[in-house]
């Protein structure tokens, strides 16, 4: 599984509804994420990756694109160099 | 930094009321909760607010406040550490815990500051708090306060719970936060399945039942009595303004939880306490309760059951609850506006909740048709909704099929 895969059945996971998830998700407008869903996601992604998420990295985040982006600035290692 | 700069940030935006032509917050009702209510010079049928057992206006219940005040005045303008808590409160406290099947309980001016100080007099910065992702302001607000590690759960998921519990680690305690009834759709939590994880894992559940308290169950006594939970080993937290039809908190548990509250709970300890009038006003509802629950909660779900079919017949989407509430889903925020302006110009007083109190574009009407209605004007109120929906249906873009 990519990195961009894991993250999409991630925040498929925690949203309230069954809705089709992909990189171009926006997490507001199409999952209604609220400040507390944030939490979860993040807290998800923790757990997933065993990492500790520092508390503004999702600050200016809005697709799933972008969670996917700010995982890999803050952590590097979750991905193997080729 | 400017005095200017700080009144020009608090500029409320006024556009959704503009564009709804409604502002449906803030309204000033000049009566009580007789039916009808009065509100700009007419009069109303109410369907919004929590009188569940229709006794906020029972004269029984005026009487005995009357009584309280004649006695005590209206407040003992204290704190209830110091002189503010009458024989009367205390009483009332024992009396409510007994009701809902704990042993013993604190009431507090509101059940919004009970939720808000409770997490912070129990918990700690080495616990972690789990909690529904849509329970109630005050109980989000109080479980921040404590600053302590938060994971919000999958709503009324058991699952997710379970799952997370099994996650968490290197914490001291952790608590489950739920409310009973969710009354922005009337869901009911499944609370007997939450507690039985939680006691798998250690965990103490917290429930907030202020829409539970004297409506679910076989005697009124709320989410313990309804799940048969007869030994309940966490916090239950209610609110007595909602069908006991007064005001204030309730925070009821085991002996040692409620004495820790009494010295460690700010929010209790220094705030003037609930006046002798409203703990009279509470006993009075219990004893009506008594003898008259059985017929009032079956007016109270007939009503329910009446007005459900009558929304639905009327093209409206209503979310399916178990408790005795009709949430008729309305999309935006402007569509829910201009559908509680659709019910307020047919003469029925309604609530909208738009987001944050609801999911985005998960705004939704709440009606509420308390026993204290009768049903001829219940059924007159089903007669209206055709008209409503097609005055909702006539502003653009509406969700009624
Ligand atoms: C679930 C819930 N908890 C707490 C409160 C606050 O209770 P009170 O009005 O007694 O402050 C409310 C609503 O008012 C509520 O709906």
């Amino acid at each position: 599984m990519t990195l961009e895969e894991k993250v999409v059945a991630i925040v498929a996971k925690t949203a309230e509804k069954k809705k089709t998830v992909t990189l171009d998700t926006d997490l507001v407008h199409d999952l209604g994420t609220d400040s507390l869903a944030v939490l979860m996601i993040i807290q998800a992604l923790e757990d997933e990756f065993d990492i500790a998420i520092p508390d503004d990295a999702f600050k200016t985040v809005k697709t799933v694109r972008e969670i996917v982006a700010q995982l890999r600035a803050h952590f590097p290692h979750l991905e193997p160099t080729p | 930094m400017t005095l200017a700069a700080f009144y020009d940030r608090l500029r409320l935006d006024a556009r959704l009321a503009q564009e709804a032509g409604f502002n449906p917050y803030y309204r000033h009702l000049q009566s009580g909760l007789n039916d009808p209510v009065r509100l700009d010079g007419r009069e109303f049928l109410n369907l919004a607010a929590n009188d569940y057992l229709g006794l906020a206006a029972d004269p029984r219940v005026g009487r005995a406040i009357a009584a309280a005040v004649a006695r005590y005045g209206a407040s003992l303008c204290g704190t209830p550490i110091a002189t503010g808590c009458v024989d009367l409160l205390r009483a009332l406290e024992q009396r409510l815990a007994a009701f809902v099947g704990l042993e013993d309980g604190v009431v507090l001016p509101s059940c919004y500051q009970a939720n808000n100080g409770l997490f912070s007099a129990v918990a700690g910065k080495e616990d972690v708090i789990l909690i529904d992702h849509y329970a109630h302001s005050s109980l989000i607000e109080g479980a921040k306060a404590v600053g302590c590690k938060i994971r919000p759960f999958l709503h009324n998921d058991v699952e997710h719970l379970a799952s997370l519990l099994g996650k968490v680690r290197g914490h001291r305690q952790a608590f489950v936060v739920t409310e009973s009834v969710f009354s922005t759709e009337g869901s009911i939590a499944p609370l007997a399945a939450m507690v039985e994880v939680c006691e798998r894992f250690g965990a103490v559940p917290v429930v907030d039942d202020s829409h539970g308290i004297g409506v679910l169950g076989a005697n009124g006594r709320g989410v313990l009595e309804h799940f048969g939970l007869t030994d309940f080993p966490g916090i239950y937290t209610a609110s007595l303004g909602k069908a006991l039809a007064n005001a204030g908190g309730l925070i009821a548990g085991r002996r040692s939880l409620i004495e820790h509250l009494r010295y460690f709970c700010p929010h209790l300890i220094y705030s003037t306490a609930l006046p002798p009038g409203v703990a009279a006003g509470v006993e009075a509802v219990l004893d009506i309760l008594a003898a008259e629950f059985p017929a009032r909660r079956r007016l109270l779900w007939e009503h329910r059951d009446t007005l459900r079919r009558g929304l639905t017949a009327a093209g409206f989407t209503v979310m399916a609850g178990e408790a005795p509430i009709n949430s008729v889903l309305a999309g935006s925020a402007v569509q829910t506006l201009r559908l509680a302006r659709a019910f307020y110009e047919a003469g029925l007083l309604t609530t909208p909740f738009v987001y944050p109190s609801v999911p985005l574009s998960e705004g939704r009407v709440r009606l509420i048709a308390g026993a204290g209605l009768t049903l001829a004007r219940v059924q007159a109120a089903v007669a209206a909704l055709p008209a409503i929906a097609r005055a909702w249906q006539a502003a653009p873009s509406s969700g009624v099929a």
